[in-house]
């Protein structure tokens, strides 16, 4: 079988794209690559037609993939509501421990 | 909580640990969606203990359990609400009707109630089987992982668990 190579920045373009023609609420993807380990892609959306809920509750969920592979990675999504989104930008609710906005990339949406 | 409801509880705690574990390790989907169907079943049945009496013998307890968290009383209403992790009970409600179709899915999957067709145990159809688990693409499964609401409501589902003593 052949390796293959992992390349961060093109999956996370790959899942930002994924998610937005399977999801009609989102409304922007972002890409977090500062202090995030190599083989981790951390992305926020920000979606309308998610459940407006506690701040307390602002986790990503992580999936691991192709564990023992050349492209073994972790994927880790945060979605918020766009009212969640403006009090992270006024840094009124803070992100996950060691998530930063610095370098964060807007990801293109793409063809649906 | 009686101990019907812990016994019950204790289990879907056990089976919410190894799907947490199956996701982070990246196992294939079938996998992944029978321990969710397994967590929600038996958080359901633990809920459903409240009264003292067994539930019903079915697999198909999730969509009623949804439904009987938006319809508690006015006096249960503020400690659901609080440990989903939702802001105001209206907010719950209308999330759990937007779910709602995705915990329908969710549950038709048990072998049981899968009609012959797509779920996460065994080859189908049963007397000339075409397809596995393992290599199906379950269009479920796209919707919980690459749709907020499905992600979101896999988060839900483990804080309901999580914080079980408090509502159940």
């Amino acid at each position: 079988m052949q390796a293959t190579k992992f390349n961060r920045d093109s999956m996370a373009s790959w899942y930002a794209r994924q998610h937005i023609k399977t999801d009609p609420g989102i409304r922007s993807v972002f890409y977090l690559p500062t202090n995030a380990p190599d083989r981790e892609i951390r992305l926020i959306e920000i979606n309308e037609l998610v459940g407006d809920r506690s701040d307390d509750t602002l986790e990503p969920i992580d999936f691991g993939v192709d564990r023992g592979m050349a492209s073994e990675h972790t994927l880790l999504v945060l979605d918020v509501t766009p009212s969640q989104w403006d009090r992270i930008q006024q840094l009124l609710l803070p992100l996950p421990p060691s998530w930063s906005l610095e370098h964060a990339k807007r990801l293109p949406r793409g063809k649906k | 909580m009686n101990s019907y409801q812990e016994l019950w509880w204790r289990q879907a705690q056990s089976d919410q640990t190894v799907l947490v574990s199956l996701r982070r390790n990246g196992a294939a989907a079938c996998h992944q969606l029978h321990y969710l169907q397994m967590v929600t079943e038996k958080l359901a049945k633990a809920y459903f203990w409240e009264s003292g009496n067994p539930p019903r013998r079915t697999h198909a307890v999730l969509v009623q359990f949804l439904r009987s968290l938006g319809g508690v009383p006015q006096s249960q209403r503020q400690r659901i609400t609080d440990a989903l992790g939702f802001g105001r009970f209206a907010d719950l409600q209308n999330w759990l009707r937007e779910v709602l179709p995705l915990a329908y899915e969710l549950q038709k999957l048990a072998p049981n109630l899968a009609q012959d067709g797509p779920n996460p145990e065994y080859p189908w159809p049963q007397v000339a089987p075409q397809f596995a688990p393992v290599s199906f693409e379950f269009d479920l499964w796209t919707k919980l992982t690459n749709s907020g609401r499905g992600r979101q409501l896999m988060q839900v589902i483990r804080r309901a668990v999580d914080r079980f003593p408090s509502y159940g």
